[in-house]
């Protein structure tokens, strides 16, 4: 029997892991490294294509007159040299190919919407927030839309956010610029790393002016920046709650600590 | 001077979340960015701004 019919009689039948872990890292919650080893992708589809396949198997068999021949499916995995049991074991195949074929195909549709049903069951109920081991891979997502606030242990909660503020440090030139914007997206590369953090409404000051007391900020004409990862050293996060008030609702205490913010008004 | 907070001021919703985050208005939004350093990290109980001719109460979360 050749190898590369077993090795692809294997591939069929560890994909419905494999097409189930697809959809579950179908999103930009997850790292997916194209270049990844597809040896160690179809490793760990082992256990999730066995599940399936008995769970499918045991439907079959309890709904209809069809069931798996073991006998014929090890010929063909095992590789016999023996003519009449090969030439029995493709006869098997070509009598039965639709039934094969549309379990198949039932097996995979199932998979991939059993991997896409689990991350959006995750998500919806937020499990990946309060269980570490349901976390998706990619750690930037709940740092940037504030998804962090919901892990154990840390106060508040995400519902609570209605503005994200980034401050990015940056050195540009050889000085160091701060830049502060509202939250807008960001982006990473194949392996997870950040690339770029992308701002809305930015304004910047230079750390120099610090030490001569200057702390103004210049407002750039942009209701975008985008800054690459290479320019930056560190990034601050700030998750703010806002709730509008009426002039009655304010106490003494809190009209004398007022911040005011006129047009043109910067600092 | 008025700012222009006061012409278009409407936030709305986002849709398809249940979450309060805000879309705000290029008025609102740039006045939050201006104002964000000024606000402190460390009250809990948040600082109230007055942008335009209205008044928040701002609170940092974590």
């Amino acid at each position: 029997m050749n190898i590369a019919f077993t090795s692809i009689l294997i591939f069929v039948l560890l994909a419905p892991g494999f097409l189930s872990r697809i959809a579950f890292n179908s999103s930009k919650l997850s790292i997916r490294n194209p270049n990844k080893n597809v040896v160690n992708e179809l490793t760990w589809s082992i256990i999730p294509s066995l599940t399936i396949h008995i769970v499918a198997m045991t439907l079959i068999e309890c709904f209809s007159n069809y069931y798996v021949d073991f006998n014929q499916l090890g010929n063909l995995m095992l590789g016999v040299n023996e003519q009449t049991t090969v030439k029995e074991s493709f006869d098997q195949l070509r009598k039965f190919l639709y039934p094969i074929f549309f379990y198949n195909l039932s097996v995979f549709s199932f998979s991939f919407i059993l991997g896409f049903g689990a991350k959006k069951l995750i998500r919806l109920l937020g499990l990946d927030r309060t269980l570490r081991y349901l976390r998706f891979s990619n750690k930037w997502h709940y740092i940037f839309t504030g998804e962090c606030l919901d892990f154990p242990d840390v106060p508040d909660h995400f519902d609570e956010i209605t503005d994200k503020i980034i401050n990015v440090l940056c050195r540009v030139n050889g000085e160091t610029v701060l830049y502060t914007g509202e939250y807008f997206n960001y982006y990473i590369d194949k392996d997870g790393n950040l690339e770029a953090v992308h701002l809305k409404y930015p304004i910047r000051r230079y750390l120099a002016n610090d030490e001569v007391g200057k702390k103004d900020y210049y407002k750039i004409e942009s209701r975008y920046l985008v800054i690459p990862n290479s320019d930056i050293i560190n990034i601050n996060f700030r998750y703010f709650s806002r709730t509008e008030l009426s002039e009655e609702d304010l106490k003494d205490v809190d009209k004398k600590n007022i911040i005011v913010m006129d047009e043109g008004s910067i600092n | 001077m008025k700012m222009a907070v006061n012409s278009t001021r409407k936030t709305q919703k986002m849709k398809g979340t249940k979450h309060t985050s805000m879309i705000n208005t290029p008025e609102m939004g740039s006045a939050l960015v201006r104002i964000a350093h000024k606000l402190s990290s460390s009250k809990s109980e948040g600082q109230i701004v007055k942008l335009g001719d209205k008044y928040y109460r701002i609170k940092e979360l974590g």
